[in-house]
């Protein structure tokens, strides 16, 4: 049996639901399943600090020509879309806010009319994107790449933008620099967007006057980097890939001039090749994580099944001591499950207070350390309104950097402890036990292979989730223990991105009046910094609070669901022993039936 | 909690502890000895040339007993102690540790111009006004004189200190110099401990009251600078007599402010509990050394080859190390000057580019301004901080490995336990695990060990230490190894490196005026820009490839030694235990000791 057949199939479906409470946790689970299954669509943003080289990348790898603008100064402020069409040469158009359209030349100068920021200052034309389309192979099976703003010094806007391509994603192409190597900016970035970047090529640039002999070592670095950050997160090593090392601008010059020796020394066609299976494949790597899912689902109700023929079957006083046995069971396990909630959603409370304490320290940090910054550069003789405004935003920038940069910590670290306490949760399903022994097809590593480092698909993981903590989500899929941890990480992973958006966003709006007296300069900085500071503070607070709330109510919804679970697996059960003989026979007879359906399902089922 | 409790537990166990083997015991028993003996408060002035310390001291005391004047006056630090003798007594503190008695004349003329082996003067002075009885004060010279050396005069009074006095001519405000000053207590809030800071705003005009926007002012700026609040303390200007001499001001409210502080209840209890705490610790660590000696005696011969083999295996994780250090040395050797190439060639670039876009809107004065007050410094601080970065990274990867090395050398003593057959051998070299874990742990000891057994707890203590060091690889013994190390060359690094800034930007002051007159100022500024940064590229590769990186290797080879050769020390007192013949006396003698250090340490936890 097909997997698309199973997911469109209304018999199968009441049967899992007659035998499993599917829906409970999980929504319409087969709906989203076959959503999933006909993705058609892999978005890849390809992520980097500005000058990392990701507009040049793209030209090398698709183009073979400069077409998307390269120069210098925040040159993207606009994402260009690269996705699959029919036509022979490259198409470009122009997509408004307003959903309009507009065809443009596909050229470098056609796309900088829009992307540039000198011709388009603060996207004064409300642009939505360029959309470019071609029949290019790399794309033929919906793999889209996008070309976003840089990482980093970037508008709140852009950080906005970002962050919404980042949530529909499949994976990432991360740029990052032989010289420098990742930078601590960079780190905090990829720390906050990890969870939601789901399978991420890491592309390392080589430009050419970036000494060869440097490029190991600085290779090494960075995949250290990349792994610590990985292990920050809790999340295996090994869910980091190697960086490829391409010499951009080899690559694109090479192409440019049909040197194909170039080309083949640049190392784009190792990182092309990896592209290209990935855009044969992850399809299917959806499909195998699909699977393991059904397979899981299918076992639990035969497994179900099974538990209800021996109930019908046996002596009647015999399996009432034995379901009132399961259901004390499950209770205790409810109550650990209670008792362990209570006490993460304790130390959530302590956590707030001294988060909010911590905050409100940083910010107040930041503040002091801003007021010396232009006092600093007052005292130094820059009074000029130009040159201070450019002087401010560049110690603002700074020190807004420092401020993430120790609260994520303190983010993560909550966020790492109660998954910790969530963790131990049990799975209160009457058969829970016999499933977890007999469960040998959902292979961990399996579901994580397949699922967890492929991240969301086309969206359809909403709120949050995504990434490398799907496994988690599949945990709440399966209705087992996992459940509301996979809602509390991808919550407070938004909510570390969300932060750097505020800091890095509302700011640069600010130009204080040219040729001010210093005392006046000083005084009109100090009141703006305040304002900055009570605006940080404020975002990062409420923040918090949403987490809080959101994480609060997931586990409230989710033991209310497991206490409902054991009242009716309970009532079901009894009614079923109580049930008059002939009709029991009547019923014997049709799980008999069911048992077979679902065996057979359980060993055909294919991807 | 009572300072003369503590007292007489001391002195009570004073025999008993004297009897350690370390011979650092009894130095900290003394110093211990007399922090209760003589509970002071020290009280450390400190402020630029000029601004009024020695006038108040002398306002203190009623008398102008120091020089005070208009040009700088302190040229040494003084120590002033009030109300401990009869008459007064001065005293020329030297070099080399001795002592000598000097006149008035001589005191004076050496605290305005102290002589090369002068270390500090002391003045013991009779009481002059009861209230203040036992306050002691280190009068400190401006900065501008010891500006080189005010870091020095920091770190030797400040940890001492109870209070600091930070003193700022109203007329003259809060500058530079005094944020650099307040930096370094802040610095010092972390490693030492807060302890209250006066602001003294002093010879402040009559009338002038704390709302002043002056006085706000440098209130702000200093607590920017701080970062927590100051008590601030306003000292009016006195007018000079009839005669046309200076008077002494009435700065009584300020003194008897510092008076409530340093006499009051809360002092006494820090002191209390920090002296407890002191004093804990080192019976605590008599009663380690008591404990090894009986397991050593009780293994006797038995143990000694377990010990010796145990010394080998110590011997050659130590040689692993070294030349584990050496390794990174290398890299860094050759990685951060190609950094520091590579960083300062992109800010010149930076600069150029600037120079260039600024001739649209700023003149010859406002560009140069804007280029020496903000682009190079600014540019200089991020090029720092990366290089920082890294150097961190760095340290933190060696950190984890120089861990793994020595838990694994101590995860394999514990292999070993297991299979030894005496129970007494086995015990000891259990606690012996134990006693080495819990030194590598360090301050954080000893309530893991209590969660671990304790000291002489079970067989399974040891492991579980073993377990959790593996697990926490890199963050138990971060207290050994880098971290501090890095903590402690950090900030000094940057501060080297920014301190070569000032020297190269000095050549630049005096080559304005040329720079000024000539119609290429744009030509010539960024020429003398990429002189100044070539200049301080030199000297910092210099310093670092002379200085930094030897000390860095050096650092962490010293701490892998000292760790090491504790390690060893420890298992070598104990094979001289065991080899020694012990009489039975000798046997209850030492159990009797251990009884009554519990005793005592028991007596230090009642309340």
């Amino acid at each position: 049996m097909k997997l698309r057949d199973f997911f469109n199939n209304k018999e199968y479906r009441s049967l899992l639901e007659k035998y499993t409470h599917l829906d409970d946790n999980n929504g319409d689970w087969f709906a989203k399943s076959l959503d999933d299954l006909q993705a058609k669509e892999c978005v890849l943003p390809v992520l980097g600090v500005q000058g990392s080289g990701k507009s040049s990348f793209l030209n090398s790898l698709l183009f073979g020509d400069i077409v998307l603008p390269v120069d210098a100064a925040e040159t993207t402020c606009i994402p260009t879309v690269v996705k699959y069409g029919t036509n022979k040469e490259p198409k470009a158009c122009v997509v408004f806010k307003n959903g309009e359209q507009k065809p443009i030349a596909c050229t470098e100068d056609g796309l900088g009319e829009y992307a540039h920021q000198d011709k388009n200052p603060g996207n004064k034309l409300g642009i939505s994107h360029i959309e470019i389309q071609w029949n290019n192979d790399l794309l033929s099976n919906g793999i889209t790449l996008v070309d976003l703003p840089g990482v980093g010094s970037i508008t709140a806007e852009n950080q906005r933008t970002t962050l919404e391509f980042l949530k529909k994603s499949t994976g990432a192409i991360f740029m990052l620099r032989t010289t420098p190597t990742i930078t601590k900016s960079e780190a905090t970035f990829i720390r906050g967007a990890l969870p939601l970047m789901g399978r991420v090529f890491w592309v390392q640039n080589q430009w050419t006057d970036d000494a060869p002999n440097d490029l190991q070592e600085s290779k090494d670095y960075n995949y250290g980097i990349l792994k610590q950050i990985a292990k920050e997160l809790r999340q295996p090593e090994d869910i980091i890939a190697e960086p490829d090392v391409v010499c951009v601008k080899r690559a694109l010059d090479g192409r440019i001039l049909g040197k194909n020796d170039m080309v083949e020394k640049s190392g784009i066609h190792q990182l092309r090749d990896k592209l290209v299976h990935f855009n044969g494949t992850w399809q299917d790597s959806i499909k195998q994580g699909k699977l393991c899912q059904a397979k899981e689902f299918v076992a639990s109700a035969l497994n179900a099944a099974q538990e209800k023929l021996q109930l019908l079957s046996g002596d009647v006083d015999e399996e009432m001591r034995k379901i009132r046995k399961l259901k004390s069971e499950a209770e205790e396990n409810l109550e650990f499950n209670r008792k362990q909630s209570r006490q993460a959603l304790d130390y959530l409370d302590e956590r707030e207070a001294q988060l909010k304490t911590i905050v409100h320290q940083q910010c107040q940090l930041f503040t002091e350390n801003l007021r010396n910054d232009v006092r600093e550069v007052i005292d130094n003789g820059v009074v000029g309104g130009q040159q201070l405004n450019q002087a401010f935003q560049d110690h603002l920038d700074n020190r807004a950097n420092e401020l993430s940069q120790a609260v994520q910590p303190e983010f993560l670290q909550t966020m790492e402890e109660l998954g910790r306490n969530l963790g131990e949760m049990k799975d209160c399903r009457f058969n829970a036990k016999k499933i977890n022994e007999q469960a040998n097809f959902s292979d961990k590593t399996k579901i994580h292979d397949h699922y967890g480092r492929l991240g969301a698909v086309g969206g359809t993981i909403a709120g949050g989730f995504g990434g490398t903590w799907a496994a988690a989500k599949i945990g709440a899929l399966l209705g087992s223990s996992a459940g509301p941890v996979g809602t509390a990480v991808g919550a407070i992973a938004g909510a570390l991105i969300g932060g750097l958006v505020l800091l890095w966003g509302g700011n640069k709006a600010k130009k204080i009046h040219v040729d001010l007296q210093k005392e006046s300069a000083k005084k009109e900085l100090f009141a703006f910094i305040k304002e900055v500071q009570e605006k940080a503070e404020k975002a990062y607070k409420d923040c918090l609070e949403r987490f809080k709330s959101d994480v609060d109510a997931a586990i409230k919804q989710w033991l209310r669901n497991q206490e409902n679970q054991i009242d009716e697996d309970y009532r079901a059960a009894k009614k079923d022993l109580e049930k008059p003989v002939e009709e029991k026979e009547k019923e014997k007879h049709m799980v008999s039936q069911d048992i077979e359906v679902l065996a057979a399902l359980s060993n055909t089922l294919e991807a | 909690m009572q300072i003369e409790k503590v007292k007489k537990v001391l002195e009570d166990s004073w025999d008993l502890l004297e009897k350690s083997t370390d011979d650092k015991m009894v130095p900290a028993m003394r110093l211990l000895h007399a922090h209760l003996e003589n509970p002071r408060s020290y009280i450390a002035f400190i402020g630029e040339t000029s601004s009024g310390k020695s006038t108040l001291i002398n306002a203190l005391l009623k008398r102008k007993f120091l020089p005070a004047g208009p040009r700088p006056t302190t040229g040494t630090v003084t120590w002033i102690e009030h109300g401990v003798a009869t008459e007064e007594k001065l005293y020329a503190v030297n070099r080399h540790a001795s002592i000598e008695e000097i006149s008035k004349e001589q005191f004076r003329a050496l605290a305005e111009k102290p002589d090369e082996k002068l270390l500090r003067l002391k003045a013991e002075l009779p009481l002059s006004r009861d209230k203040f009885k036992g306050l002691t004060i280190f009068d400190t010279p401006g900065f501008d004189s010891i500006i080189e050396q005010h870091e020095e005069v920091m770190k030797e009074f400040l940890p001492e200190s109870d209070i600091i006095l930070f003193t700022v001519a109203y007329r003259i405000g809060f500058g530079m110099d005094d944020q650099q000053m307040m930096s370094l207590i802040a610095d010092m809030d972390v490693k030492f401990g807060q302890r209250p800071v006066f602001l003294v705003v002093n010879r402040v005009p009559e009338g002038v009251t704390e709302k002043d926007s002056r006085i706000q002012e440098i209130r702000l700026h200093a607590e920017d600078t701080l970062h927590r609040p100051v008590q601030l303390a306003i000292v009016y200007s006195s007018a000079p007599d009839p005669n046309g001499d200076a008077t002494l001001p009435d700065a009584d409210s300020l003194w008897e402010a510092v008076a409530k502080i340093a006499f009051s209840e809360e002092r006494r209890q820090e002191l209390a509990e920090k002296t407890n705490a002191m004093l804990a610790s080192l019976l605590e660590q008599r009663q380690l050394e008591i404990n090894s000696v009986l397991q050593a005696i009780r293994a006797g011969m038995a143990g000694i080859p377990e010990l010796e083999h145990q010394i080998a295996e110590f011997r050659k994780t130590e040689q692993e190390s070294y030349g584990l250090i050496e390794q990174y040395a290398a890299i860094w050797a050759k990685q951060v000057p190609a950094r520091l190439e590579e960083a300062c060639e992109k800010l010149k670039e930076k600069i150029r580019e600037e120079i260039t876009k600024g001739n649209k809107w700023a003149d010859c004065n406002s560009c140069h301004n804007y280029v020496y007050g903000h682009l190079i410094p600014f540019g200089c601080k991020q090029i720092c901080h990366e290089i920082e970065e890294y150097l961190y990274q760095q340290f933190e990867e060696l950190d984890e490995k120089l861990s793994e090395m020595a838990s694994t050398t101590i995860a394999r003593l514990n292999d070993r336990v297991q299979t030894i057959q005496s129970p007494d051998v086995q015990k000891l070299m259990t606690d012996l695990g134990m006693k080495i874990g819990y030194k590598l742990a360090g301050t954080a000891g000893t309530s893991i060990m209590k969660s671990f057994g304790g000291v002489g707890g079970s067989a399974a203590g040891l492991g579980n230490l073993v377990k959790m060091l593996v697990k926490n690889v890199g963050g138990i013994f971060k207290k050994t190894f880098s971290r501090e190390v890095y903590t402690q060359i950090g900030k000094i690094f940057t501060k080297k490196l920014l301190s070569a800034l000032t020297v190269a930007l000095d050549v630049v002051i005096e080559a304005i005026d040329y720079i000024r007159e000539s119609l290429t100022w744009q030509e010539d500024l960024k020429k003398q820009v990429d002189d100044v940064m070539q200049k301080w590229l030199s000297q910092v590769k210099e310093e670092f490839s002379g200085t930094m990186l030897n000390d860095y290797k050096k650092n962490n080879i010293d701490n892998v030694r000292e760790c090491y050769a504790g390690m060893i020390q420890d298992v070598e007192d104990e094979i001289k235990v065991a080899k020694e013949q012990h009489s039975q006396s000798e046997i209850t003698e030492l159990n009797y000791q251990l009884e009554h250090i519990r005793f005592f340490a028991a007596q230090l936890q009642e309340k």
